[in-house]
């Protein structure tokens, strides 16, 4: 596929496990390499730190058992630079009964586990057994998580490259032909070209709502964060829903406090947000219907209450709003467009800023959102 | 004025030059058009265009920005006004828009596709003004 993976990670546990002992007594190294034999496993062994780091790197070693006490590197580097060649590597510290607090700054360093001297064959057996599991799903979570990842940027492009430019082509040449320069429309072309033209834009809506979406994690969010005036955030959300308002008969009313304080957080995405609730309150309402804004202090957090006139909604449906592509399909909301990830959008956007987002509604009442988010702290 | 003003359509799709070229032709501009860096490059020097019609990712991600770059340095060309059309906004998280990275892409405006006719031509018949 192209990729070239540049990482030393091993994405799978051979069927054979390797266990690789590091300890410079001869009869330690082969105790346990006579022991694990038996077991199954494929032993390798190195009587000093250099020696076992060059194996460690040559064999790709499932555990290792480190002494920590070997002349010229020390085995607490070692099991540093064991981590360095691959995480998930599991060492094992091997230890003398006077050394238990060695064995505890150890498995400080990301050691596994512990055995002390004496062992028996057993002990060694179950010790290697209990890390290797872990091994085992250390590596099954990395490779989970890369494939994740993997499919999550496919996506993104897919959606990206795929998707939304041929439609955006369409669009193209439907709004040309709609305005008629590329000859006149008859009877019920222009109407029908309209429809088509509605569709194409819904889909163009959805296609950049999943890319939110998709974009939206709390880390990289916070590395936008800044200080930003709510108040202003909230103005310029109400220019871009008015016009909206307007054709759906819907007034808006912001009613703020005095001196709201300042918040740590990304403008751009608090105003989608924001944007999201307000249209939302906006469309499922009824003609003539309102949209009240309002905010107050909460101790450490602000609220903001998003309050509509509209249609609600029903107990059972307000569990699952928030869920992604869920709409309320009823009468009421047939002629209303959407692509379903208005709302979760603004929960992990709010999400994100640490905050919270609550809703209550009453059927034929309406709904109100309650976002709560966190002042800045004042540093002193 | 006589001789009719030569706009040059650059864009990889030819969907889109298809679509614009009716709107501008309505107007009187002589449509010329280049499908990748190359072909605009040639077109540019030969004819000299009155107005540039940039995208900005084509074949490679660069290669508006690469044009646009070398033609505001090049003394002979730098007065063409190139005005930039794509379809990258905010929601891929890259913003081109002169308003917020103009000087990383100094292109003289910004349109975003899908492109309405009326604001195409209106931005067009201001650039050329000037």
């Amino acid at each position: 596929m192209g990729t070239v993976d540049i990482t030393m990670e091993q994405w799978q546990v051979q069927e054979q496990a390797t266990v690789l002992v590091i300890d410079d007594e001869l009869a330690i190294r082969d105790a346990c390499c006579q022991a694990l034999s038996k077991g199954g496993y494929k032993t390798e062994a190195a009587e000093n730190a250099e020696t076992g780091l060059y194996r460690a790197r040559q064999v790709r070693p499932d555990v290792v058992m480190v002494d920590l006490k070997m002349p010229g590197m020390g085995g607490m580097e070692l099991l540093e630079r064991i981590r360095e060649i691959d995480a998930n590597i599991v060492s094992i510290v091997i230890t003398g009964y006077a050394t238990i607090e060695s064995a505890v700054e150890a498995m400080k360093r990301n050691a596994y586990d512990f055995i002390a001297k004496p062992f028996t064959p057993d002990q060694l057996r179950i010790v290697i057994e209990r890390g290797l599991e872990r091994r085992r799903l250390a590596v099954e979570s990395a490779r989970l998580r890369r494939e994740k990842e993997r499919m999550k940027e496919n996506f993104v492009t897919l959606v990206t490259h795929q998707l939304r430019s041929p439609l955006a082509s369409v669009k193209q040449y439907l709004v040309v032909i709609l305005d008629e320069y590329a000859g006149e429309l008859a009877g019920k072309q222009k109407e029908m070209i309209e429809r088509a033209s509605k569709h194409v834009d819904s889909l163009l809506q959805l296609i950049s709502d999943w890319l939110d979406i998709s974009h939206i994690d709390a880390g990289n969010l916070m590395k936008k964060f800044e200080p930003v005036d709510l108040a202003l955030i909230l103005s310029e959300t109400l220019q871009l829903v008015v016009p909206l308002a307007e054709a759906r008969k819907v007034t808006i009313k912001l009613n703020l406090h005095d001196e709201i304080p300042v918040i740590q957080g990304d403008r751009e995405s608090l105003k989608q947000a924001f944007t999201n609730l307000i249209g939302n309150g906006i469309c499922y309402n009824r003609e003539g219907g309102k949209v009240t804004v309002s905010t107050r202090e909460d101790g450490n957090y602000l609220v903001l209450e998003i309050c509509d006139t509209g249609i609600g909604i029903s107990e059972d449906n307000l569990h699952f709003i928030f869920e992604e592509f869920f709409r309320v399909k009823s009468k009421e909301t047939r002629g209303i467009n959407g692509s379903g990830l208005g709302l979760p959008i603004a929960k992990r956007v709010i999400e994100a800023h640490n905050g919270s987002i609550k809703v209550a509604s009453q059927i034929d009442k309406g709904t109100t959102f309650y976002v709560t988010l966190p002042k800045k702290e004042v540093t002193q | 004025m006589n001789k009719p003003q030569e706009v040059l359509l650059i864009d990889d799709d030819p969907s889109f030059i298809t679509a614009i070229k009716p709107v501008l032709e309505s107007r009187g501009y002589q449509v010329e058009a280049a499908y990748n860096k190359q072909e605009a490059i040639e077109k540019i020097e030969k004819s000299k265009p009155d107005l540039i019609l940039l995208d900005i990712m084509m074949e490679r991600l660069t290669d508006g920005f690469d044009i646009c770059c070398k033609l505001k340095q090049d003394p002979e060309f730098k007065t063409i006004p190139i005005l930039a059309v794509s379809a990258i906004n905010k929601e891929i998280g890259m913003k081109f828009s002169p308003k917020t990275d103009g000087e990383y892409f100094p292109a003289d405006d910004f349109l975003e596709k899908p492109v309405k006719p009326e604001n195409l031509l209106e931005r067009v018949e201001k650039l050329l003004k000037v």
